[in-house]
């Protein structure tokens, strides 16, 4: 919803201060998507799959920064090889590892520690924690309880309310 | 892959029909144009649905592009990869079928015209199903009907010139298809790709 993928049922999501359903088009640069779904082409090299999206964000970056994205989630080594031979947890790090090619400034990241383990986890604190510094934003969904330097909003307040859909 | 389907396809009709001269050059036009339009069937299903399922489809909708420029890129990249394989291919084929030689450069220019109007029609075939099971038979009977009008002239065009009748109306009519389609299908494309990643 705050990718501008579905429509809110009541209200609206602000952009620099303008509806983001009216600004679609300059709003979508500006934001990176991490889904449960990690989209790495399995005939694509690792380091093919990070370029083609950083490509395609037109960010500005050099090879010398994807080498940087692949180092920073401990994938250089693997940076040759088909994407297709990478484990489960591998394969949500090269996802993660676009982040920093993508020049967004507004990452959502949905459940992004789901099948890392405790270093590639590591790896995304780092990572946020110097886009933040860079002035970034990151919403985040996960189920991690000992973050720290953020706002939380805990949704198991909102319980789903059948009564208020119904009109 | 496609290519040889589309060979295997041709080849069964003398197979089928026996190898009369007569009637193999008289049928060429057709069974060339409906073996292209069932190849190019063939590989629509595809088109955008493994990027809908491996979740690339929702970073290219929130790419900043326009999605229309991603449809036109996708069903380019398709066209590369089935239309002009088989157009190279089918002079070959035409030869197989007994066409008269008048008649191979019409039909090379009309599969030039006809092919990107299959994939640019198909890409909103393969975009309204995404999602939904045996997309590939639903979309061969949403995108099949609308290949009529390129069929018809395809063909048209080929036969005119086996007749050495003018073949120009057929080709502009062909030329007006491509237009239109490309002009249109890439709107209707991305609607349905909004519609379902929503």
């Amino acid at each position: 919803m705050m990718a501008g993928l579905m429509h809110p049922v009541e209200g609206h999501f602000f952009w620099n201060g303008e509806r983001i359903s009216k600004v679609t088009d300059s709003f979508r640069g500006n934001i990176y998507y991490v889904g449960h779904q990690n989209a790495v082409k399995g005939d694509l090299s690792v380091r093919e799959n990070v370029q083609t999206w950083a490509a395609l964000y037109d960010s500005e970056m050099e090879n010398y920064s994807v080498d940087y994205a692949l180092e920073a989630f401990e994938l250089d080594s693997l940076a040759n090889l088909p994407a297709r031979f990478l484990s489960a947890g591998q394969k949500r790090r090269l996802n993660l590892a676009r982040l920093n090619t993508t020049g967004s400034p507004l990452w959502l990241l949905d459940e992004p520690t789901t099948s890392l383990d405790e270093a590639g986890s590591l790896c995304l604190k780092k990572l946020i924690s110097s886009h933040i510094g860079k002035g970034g934003m990151v919403v985040m969904a996960t189920h991690e309880t000992n973050l720290t330097n953020c706002k939380i909003l805990d949704l198991s307040e909102f319980t789903h309310d059948p009564a208020k859909f119904t009109r | 892959m496609i290519v040889i389907f589309f060979v295997v396809v041709v080849v069964l009709f003398p197979l089928a029909i026996g190898p009369e001269q007569k009637i193999l050059s008289r049928a060429s036009a057709g069974i060339i144009w409906v073996a292209a339009l069932l190849a190019a069937m063939l590989s629509m299903d595809r088109l955008f649905e493994t990027d809908y399922d491996d979740g690339s489809l929702d970073l290219l909708v929130l790419a900043p592009h326009p999605i229309e420029i991603l449809v036109l890129a996708k069903v380019f990249a398709h066209w590369l990869t089935t239309g002009l394989p088989l157009i190279i291919i089918s002079p070959l084929l035409g030869i197989f079928l007994h066409m008269q030689p008048n008649g191979l450069w019409v039909m090379i220019l009309s599969l030039l015209l006809g092919t990107p109007v299959l994939s640019l029609i198909g890409s909103i075939g393969a975009a309204l199903t995404l999602g939904s099971r045996r997309s590939g038979v639903l979309i061969s009977l949403l995108i099949l009907p609308l290949f009529i009008p390129v069929l018809i002239f395809g063909v048209s065009a080929v036969d005119a010139a086996l007749m050495d009748l003018p073949v120009r109306p057929q080709l502009l009519l062909l030329g007006a298809l491509f237009l239109g389609a490309f002009a249109l299908s890439p709107w209707a494309s991305a609607a349905a790709l909004r519609q379902a990643v929503e």
